[in-house]
């Protein structure tokens, strides 16, 4: 498949929706229906709806677009990966999406710079309004430098960023946080031996966009690279998480529970973190 | 801006940094237990070692079970608690630990996630 999103429309309902809505004896007030929609989970449930008429189409078309998500595993597709931004974009449905998800195998690397044509960069720019970014396997070193040309328009409303397997450096790692002036939460879950990450991409000295001011949760998954943290941090970033949930990820708790020694309110921890050693 | 100090790696680090923690606001200590960790508090020093903390950085103490949502597992921990608090285990505490079911997950690193 080449884009999973979740739920690229047909066509919104027709005026043949809407007099179908007119002529019902009791249509139900806008508010109703978008509780009734943010109720709704399930995404056969809301695209049903979507179809009822234009009013329900309204109601549930952000939820149905909230999250766009990228897969693909064969690396021979390319830059077809991008296509259906342009679909998206026609459709005026960019501003709902919320969330970007980008999944790829272990063993897949199409989501680079490569992948993405003027038409692709013009529309993945589009996303303003994108306060959650999920990368999995992504080459953040891909990116680097210039990691702002496709990133950049993310950097005033992305709260939340969340990488699982990130294939970059700690430093390199660091710069690309650095871009989102506004993020609070981050998770990153590391399962590659940092030496291999080394060796595999070139180290580079990138200087930081911005100084970050992490206010909200930080969640680490057998993450052990404090020395990004040490990057972040020389570089004016001011690290106050109030929640932390460190997974096999002690060897960071030094330089992250002195950098939020004064605003720490939750600690979770493993049960194996909570035990190991005297 | 927090100082920078040397990256301590040894153990019993963690009980020493949780005493630096000076926020008025840190209240809970969560300990995320997985299925086959339900009964492990009675069989591993976890006990010993939040007895240690609490001298140093009182704490409510929260059960985390995530991904499970299994009764059998949450009966099992509940009894675990039970017993331990019945051996007086657990009786540095404030107020008697919770056990909380996190929401469904769909992904087994879906703890990253903040919705």
């Amino acid at each position: 498949m080449v884009i999973a999103q979740h739920h690229l429309p047909d066509n919104p309902p027709s005026e043949t929706h809407t007099t179908y809505r007119s002529s019902h004896p009791f249509p139900l007030p806008y508010d109703i229906l978008e509780t009734i929609t943010a109720h709704l989970h399930d995404l056969r449930a809301l695209k049903a709806c979507s179809l009822i008429c234009r009013s329900w189409y309204i109601a549930a078309a952000p939820h149905l677009h909230y999250t766009l998500t990228f897969t693909g595993d064969n690396p021979e597709i390319g830059r077809r990966q991008l296509e259906p931004l342009s679909k998206l974009h026609e459709l005026g449905l960019i501003h709902l999406v919320k969330t970007i998800w980008v999944k790829q195998g272990s063993n897949t690397r199409w989501f680079a710079p490569g992948a993405f044509s003027d038409l692709d960069l013009r529309n993945f720019s589009a996303f303003t309004n994108v306060h959650t970014l999920k990368l999995q396997n992504v080459g953040i070193c891909d990116f680097i430098p210039g990691a702002e040309r496709y990133f950049g328009p993310f950097s005033q409303a992305l709260r939340s960023i969340i990488l699982y397997d990130p294939r970059c450096t700690p430093r390199q790692l660091s710069y690309f946080l650095s871009l989102f002036s506004n993020l609070d939460n981050i998770g990153i879950r590391n399962t590659c031996t940092p030496e291999l990450l080394i060796t595999a991409t070139s180290e580079m000295e990138p200087v930081p966009f911005s100084a970050l001011k992490l206010r909200g949760r930080l969640a680490l998954q057998t993450f052990w690279w404090p020395e990004m943290w040490k990057h972040l941090i020389t570089s004016n970033s001011d690290l106050r998480f109030r929640r932390m949930v460190l997974r096999g990820s002690t060897s960071c708790a030094p330089i992250l529970f002195e950098a939020c020694a004064e605003t720490l309110e939750t600690l979770q921890l493993g049960v194996i973190d909570g035990t190991g050693g005297g | 801006m927090a100082n920078l100090s040397p990256v301590d790696h040894s153990p019993p680090a963690l009980v020493r940094l949780l005493s630096n923690i000076t926020s008025p606001a840190f209240s809970e200590l969560i300990i995320a237990v997985a299925r086959y960790e339900a009964r492990l508090p009675l069989a591993v020093p976890l006990f010993g070692r939040l007895r240690t903390i609490h001298k140093v950085r009182r704490f409510k103490l929260v059960f985390s079970l995530e991904r499970v949502g299994l009764p059998e597992v949450h009966r099992e921990l509940t009894e675990a608690l039970v017993s331990a608090t019945a051996e007086g285990l657990l009786d540095f505490l404030d107020s008697p630990p919770t056990i909380r079911i996190s929401r469904r997950r769909h992904h087994k690193w879906d703890f990253l996630d903040f919705d």
